[in-house]
């Protein structure tokens, strides 16, 4: 999510800065010199998965891979969302360094929220292993759109439905597309790399600092 | 372990590379804004990082105190025109989407005079034939021959102006093609920020293995 410069207001911008710093900080501590490799990784495919437009819909669009970087990451999804998002706003111009922020909230908090209701389908083999990272991809996409919302809701004038429209609309076609993504992604990863995925031992060290 | 997670590295980074080489065209999130002066507007054309024109954003024109002085929508094709009464030592075109997608272009007074030269050459057009004519009268003593002599040079005038103004239009036209907002991000940029991220990688994975071993 790229919420562009002189766009919110500097309340909003310094509680997202506070709160991403937060997260940061917790991120890193669950990152274990075994699972830097997968954070780089998934950091990478944000990174470029902004690029993927999806020319569908009322707005413009793109992959945020937000929900199957939850997936994978858990709480490490904060640093690997960061640097992809500082990558972004310096590089290609995507969102800017003052909403570094509220964008790196509005993409990992998501994130988070689909691993702690989603992580449990990860290694389940049924039909559940599937639905579980679909409804994850496209939870993520959906709950970022809505914190693009709140935010831009926050430091402006308009109505927070208006917004929040505006933005869901746009991500409709991405939600879909990125639900399968997720969980054909998931799906390949549990059958040829496992260990790519938390293992439910690894999953309590990435869920909190422990 | 190490060993292993390298090893499982390398099937998502051929993913990566494989995105990387099939997008290059489809790109998106960024607003680029264009904008110039021509037959006596400015033109404001506005497309997102893909290419595809930004419908129905709000255009807004200040001065350099910041007052608007014009505010708008663009069109379906991601275009808005708007003209000036006084122009300022510059001018800021913002267009923003609601959700969240800005991007603006500043005019400096230099870009904008074009403005003015249409709003003076429109009060200039009566006066201009009698600037021509002083020289003819002053030059009194024979009249009739410079009249005869005058009507091939007001022809002559009447091309030379028809060529000018072509080469004006095609110049106009130019102008509009480097304004294009352009959109599109560069392969090698796109190269450098996967590269940055695998450096910061190895870094990161070199301080945590010293700091697991030192403990």
């Amino acid at each position: 999510m790229h919420i562009a410069e002189g766009i919110l207001s500097p309340p909003v911008l310094a509680g997202g800065a506070l709160v991403a710093l937060a997260g940061l900080a917790q991120g890193l501590r669950t990152v274990k010199p075994q699972t830097v490799p997968r954070v780089g990784v998934i950091s990478a495919a944000l990174f470029i998965a902004a690029l993927i437009h999806v020319p569908i819909g009322v707005a413009s669009a793109h992959l945020t891979l937000t929900g199957l970087a939850g997936l994978l990451l858990g709480w490490a999804a904060f640093p690997a969302i960061f640097v992809a998002l500082l990558l972004q706003a310096i590089l290609f111009q995507f969102g800017g360094l003052t909403t570094l922020g509220v964008n790196t909230i509005a993409t990992a908090l998501p994130a988070l929220v689909v691993f702690v209701l989603f992580r449990r389908s990860l290694h389940s083999r049924g039909a559940w292993g599937f639905v579980g990272p679909f409804l994850g991809g496209a939870l993520g996409v959906a709950l970022a759109g809505v914190t693009v919302a709140a935010a831009l809701f926050l430091s402006d004038d308009t109505a927070f439905t208006e917004a929040a429209v505006a933005v869901l609309l746009a991500h409709v076609p991405i939600m879909v597309i990125e639900g399968v993504l997720c969980a054909f992604c998931v799906g390949f990863l549990r059958t040829v790399k496992p260990e790519l995925l938390p293992a439910p031992k690894q999953r309590r060290e990435l869920a909190s600092a422990s | 372990m190490q060993a292993e997670s390298s090893v499982s590295l390398r099937r998502p980074t051929t993913a990566i590379l494989a995105v990387v080489f099939a997008s290059s065209p489809a790109l998106a999130h960024r607003v680029d804004v264009g904008a110039y002066v021509a037959d006596g507007r400015v033109l404001v054309e506005a497309c997102y990082s893909d290419g595809e024109a930004v419908r129905e954003a709000a255009v807004e024109v200040t001065d350099p105190d910041g007052n608007v002085l014009i505010e708008g929508r663009t069109s379906a094709e991601g275009r808005y025109q708007f003209t000036l009464a006084a122009i300022p030592a510059h001018i800021n075109v913002v267009v923003k989407t609601a959700d969240g997608h800005r991007g603006a272009k500043t005019l400096p007074r230099e870009s904008l005079l074009g403005l003015l030269g249409a709003a003076q050459s429109e009060a200039d057009a009566s006066p201009m034939p009698s600037a021509v004519e002083p020289p003819t009268s002053g030059a009194a003593t024979s009249e009739r021959d410079n009249l005869a002599e005058i009507k091939p040079t007001l022809a002559q005038l009447k091309a030379a102006l028809v060529r000018h103004e072509v080469a004006l239009h095609d110049l106009q036209q130019q102008l509009a093609l480097l304004n294009k907002p352009r959109g599109g991000v560069s392969t090698d940029r796109v190269l450098a920020g996967v590269g940055l991220i695998v450096g910061l990688t190895g870094i990161a994975a070199y301080c945590l293995a010293r700091r697991s071993r030192q403990s």
